[in-house]
């Protein structure tokens, strides 16, 4: 890299301070919409296995997962198109070739993953009529799916973050590619379920998955949007994400339609409440906040003429390690004991929705409310070594990608 | 003297079910008022779709069907599926049910019309049996759009660490393309590593498949020892190999156990019902059978009426002389009577059980035109039913794979005329379907292919425990307690004029079979062979 980081989160910060009034074009705002059907579609048909059971392909679940890949695929199809034979000059240049086309980076990523997405369709089908419906989250189809899902997500994110850089403007854009990056986290939490349980807290297991991806994700948006509190707005849109659709889904009534029935629902079943990433954000903000301003105050105290002090090239793994250090430390301190609240009577309400997340076909007991694998997986140094191990790798590629898309401009 | 004879098992990984080969269920019965036939194609995989078709013999306002799994009973279902009138037809339904669980369910069709409604329970065995590989088709078709993803993967890889990474309007050097190429070949490390990683992946899913969802047969081996001159067979379920599946059984027309041997070119037949000795151990003294290989088929029900059948094979030794004697008198014919059972009851050490019945070569059927005398009608196949009894099929022609058809049958005294047809074992009759191969097999009645204890599972819940405790140690005999015998009662009202009955089937595969056919009349268990060659369906 030619620039340093330490020179980068001056620059962020720089050209936060001189914000401008520059338009944000609708495709923007289309995409981050347009990706936002992923997570919120993929939430809504995890409630409707979990409360109906029968459905095909066409219900409403279904459509809105197909509109998180269709409507950023035909949007950045639609500007490959005008890219390659219509565009200025100027939109010409801030595009990258493919197979003859031109167009932003953030649309081939984008078509790459709708393409993968069509993909898992085929397969997928032919997985239920060889092995039967599946009915869990992680199968080799539905990998591809949420490769492709992923794709379309990071198409999204640079086409954003892209923007975001040319434009040279300040909150507005960097508020809109936090937002991204929290629809990311979201998408991510959806594949993640399965593992994030709040029954499943205490064991190691669950720090080493909720280790891998958030923390790049967090500090991502901590680095790369020209806004304060990059990670702390995206953990809070999954957040708010995640507790809308507790709230929401529940008013709309649902019968299960499939045998057998040990749970008996009358309404859609709403998701398990979301990890308080929020806390860990928030820490990774000021840390970054703090790194900034004294990178800021060591560059006004340079002479004029002389250049800005080079950050030595072991900064970010340090950096890396401390936010490593933080994220596993804060989730371990704020999940650990929430969890058992989540698990309580305390939290038997419309908010925190207690068990209200187990589906039709669990087989309701006690067991919904105690802790699993505390005997099987405890927590041990070992365990959460191999979580540290995990939130620093996790972290460093969050600094390098963050880097990569602060300066992306194609 | 005690000598083992012959061991043999059998692990062959049939496609096999309550039947082997053939997993439809059909059933033939009333619905409250109103008679119906019912099918029920139960899916290959689970969870799936079984597909359901009613026809009602009058017209009726609404059917409509709902899946029960054993363990959550009814008031564990969701609310019943209205079956849809097919289209073009006055009285014909059809609906579709996901089956979530392997195990049993059953299917309750109700039927609503001007007479009131009527319930039906059709028992369905939920498990996996498909092993099909993907379609020629369907393999190039995602081999293109993998082959797309990976050369596009590798494009983009190259733009992320090439071009991208430029200022806009700034061009390439040549660092910046030789970099975007090296990221190229990284990548398509990466998305090999990738690959094979799903590969493997989708190795262990499918042997997960296999080892764990994927229906096998319980093993069994089967041996037969001399025992007071007897020959007794013994059949032994491997427990420790059945992974927790071998659970109690409930009594099936008040036998735990309907045994078939079937001698290798079929050329003998035995119906029996061995005594359970143990958890795992059944045992059976066998009547003269000529010696040779047999194919051993075993029907079982267990109390969570999930019903199959247990296969295995052994090799039967000749019975002693004075044994032939006492089993079959002076007559050359295999005579299977109350009379002869009592008769054996008192001087045999290991008696059989009242209604257990053999059938010894009395060869292949023949035409009707060689036996004009009996029927005008060409098209028949007459059997020699023993004792001057005449069994005759009635329809034997053009029979097509899966296609739904009732096979019928009439019994007739050496008088030539029509016999009065008795229960046998609360049925008006039995039929055994075989393959000639062996991978069909089908043990069916006039009311239909499935067992009827699960059905009575189904109806009244488990049975009493006693009753499965009194059948186990043998007490149990075919008319007593038996918590089925109302519904046999109401079966056997409904069904058949005096000599003729009928048996809903569908072949399920082509090919040559022979099936063996049994009826009661006048105290006496006769059997009827019949052979036919199904054709395929035609497309």
């Amino acid at each position: 890299m030619n620039a340093t980081s330490g020179g980068l989160l001056a620059l962020s910060q720089t050209q936060t301070a001189s914000a401008q009034s520059e338009q944000i074009s609708r495709s923007v705002y289309l995409a981050v919409a347009g990706l936002a059907c992923l997570p919120i579609g993929l939430l809504w048909d995890i409630s409707h296995h979990s409360s109906i059971g029968r459905d095909t392909f066409w219900t409403p679940a279904h459509i809105l997962i197909q509109l998180g890949g269709i409507v950023p695929a035909l949007l950045f199809g639609s500007i490959a198109l005008k890219t390659t034979f219509r565009s200025a000059q100027k939109e010409r240049d801030a595009s990258v070739s493919f197979w003859g086309f031109r167009g932003p980076l953030g649309v081939w990523v984008t078509v790459w993953g709708a393409l993968a997405m069509m993909t898992s369709a085929p397969f997928d089908d032919w997985w239920h009529n060889r092995y039967g419906l599946d009915v869990k989250i992680v199968s080799p189809p539905h990998a591809v799916l949420g490769l492709g899902m992923f794709a379309v997500g990071m198409g999204v994110l640079l086409f954003v973050f892209s923007s975001q850089n040319r434009a040279n403007s300040g909150n507005r854009h960097g508020l809109l590619c936090a937002l991204a990056v929290g629809v990311m986290v979201a998408l991510w939490a959806d594949f993640g379920t399965e593992f994030t349980w709040p029954n499943l807290q205490h064991a190691s297991y669950f720090y080493s998955v909720v280790s891998t991806p958030f923390p790049l994700l967090l500090v991502l948006a901590a680095r790369a949007s020209r806004v304060r509190a990059g990670a702390t707005i995206a953990a809070a849109t999954y957040m708010l994400i995640y507790t809308g659709m507790i709230l929401v889904l529940p008013l709309f009534p649902a019968q299960p339609k499939l045998a057998p029935v040990y749970h008996p629902v009358d309404h859609m079943v709403p998701p398990a409440f979301p990890l308080l990433l929020i806390v860990p954000a928030v820490a990774i903000d000021v840390i970054n906040w703090f790194l900034t301003r004294s990178t800021n105050l060591a560059n006004q105290q340079t002479a004029p003429n002389t250049p800005a002090p080079t950050a030595r090239w072991w900064r970010d793994w340090l950096l890396a390690l401390l936010f490593a250090a933080v994220f596993l430390s804060l989730m371990f301190a704020v999940q650990w004991p929430f969890s058992a609240f989540l698990l309580s009577d305390a939290a038997d309400n419309r908010f925190f929705a207690r068990s209200g997340h187990w589906p039709y076909f669990a087989q309701p007991g006690e067991w919904m409310n105690r802790f699993f694998d505390f005997d099987k997986d405890p927590i041990t140094p070992i365990g959460m070594a191999l979580a540290f191990l995990r939130a620093f790798i996790s972290a460093r590629v969050g600094l390098l990608l963050g880097t990569y898309l602060l300066r992306f401009k194609r | 003297m005690r000598s083992c004879l012959a061991v043999l098992l059998l692990g062959c990984c049939l496609e096999a079910a309550a039947h082997i080969g053939s997993p439809n269920v059909f059933l033939e019965d009333n619905a409250g008022p109103y008679p119906v036939r019912v099918v029920v194609r139960p899916p290959q995989v689970v969870p799936g779709l079984a597909e359901i078709t009613v026809r009602a013999h009058e017209p009726v306002r609404r059917v409509s069907v709902l899946p029960v799994f054993w363990k959550a009973g009814r008031e564990g279902s969701p609310p019943p599926d209205e079956a849809r009138l097919v289209r073009g037809e006055t009285n014909l339904y059809s609906a579709q049910l996901w089956l979530m669980k392997p195990g049993a369910y059953s299917v309750d069709v109700t039927i609503e019309g001007a007479r009131g409604h009527g319930t039906l329970v059709v028992p369905v065995n939920s498990m996996a049996t498909n092993t099909r590989p993907m379609s020629r088709g369907h393999a190039i078709l995602l081999s293109a759009l993998a082959t797309v993803l990976f050369l596009g993967g590798l494009k983009i890889a190259g733009a992320i660490f090439g071009e991208s990474r430029l200022e806009p309007g700034v061009f390439a050097t040549r660092k910046d393309r030789w970099r975007g190429r090296a990221a190229m070949m990284l990548a398509a490390v990466v998305l090999s590593l990738m690959l094979f990683g799903g590969w493997k992946w989708w190795e262990f899913e499918d042997r997960n498949y296999r080892n764990n969802a994927l229906y096998k047969p319980l093993p069994v081996s089967a041996r037969v020892r001399t025992d007071h001159d007897q020959l007794i067979l013994t059949i032994e379920v491997d427990a420790a190999e059945s992974r927790g599946r071998w659970t109690p059984l409930i009594p099936d027309h008040g036998k735990l156990m309907h045994l078939f041997l079937v001698r290798e070119g079929s050329s003998a037949f035995a119906h029996l019902h061995p005594v359970q000795r143990s958890g795992e151990e059944f045992e059976v003294p066998l009547p003269p059978l000529p010696a040779g290989l047999y194919h051993l088929y075993a029907d079982v029900t267990h109390e969570d009426g999930f019903s199959e059948t247990l296969i295995a094979s052994a090799e039967i030794p000749t019975a002693s002389l004075a044994m032939k004697r006492l089993w079959l008198g002076n007559s050359e014919e295999a005579i299977c009577s109350v009379a002869v059972a009592q008769m054996l009851a008192t001087n045999l050490f290991f008696p059989p059980d009242s209604d257990d019945s053999w059938q010894m070569d009395n060869g292949p059927s023949v035409s009707s035109p060689q036996r004009n005398r009996l029927s005008q009608v060409a098209g028949q196949q007459i059997a020699d039913a023993n004792g001057g009894y005449q069994m005759i099929w009635e329809n034997p022609e053009s029979m097509v794979s899966n296609l739904d058809s009732s096979l019928r049958f009439k019994l007739l005294m050496p008088d030539g005329q029509p016999a009065p047809i008795e229960p046998y074992m609360g049925m008006l009759g039995h039929a055994v379907v075989r393959r000639q191969d062996g991978a069909v097999f089908a043990h069916i009645h006039p009311v239909g292919t499935f067992s009827m204890a699960a059905q009575v599972f189904f109806v009244n819940g488990k049975p009493p425990k006693h009753a499965a405790l009194q059948a186990q140690s043998g007490f149990l005999t075919a008319e007593q307690s038996s918590p089925g015998q109302e519904h046999h009662a109401s079966h056997t009202n409904r069904l058949g004029a005096v000599g003729e009955i009928s048996f809903p089937y569908a072949f399920p595969e082509p090919g040559s079979y022979r099936f063996w056919v049994q009826m009661k009349s006048q105290g006496r268990i006769l059997t009827g062979v019949f052979d036919t060659t199904v054709s395929a369906t035609k497309r």
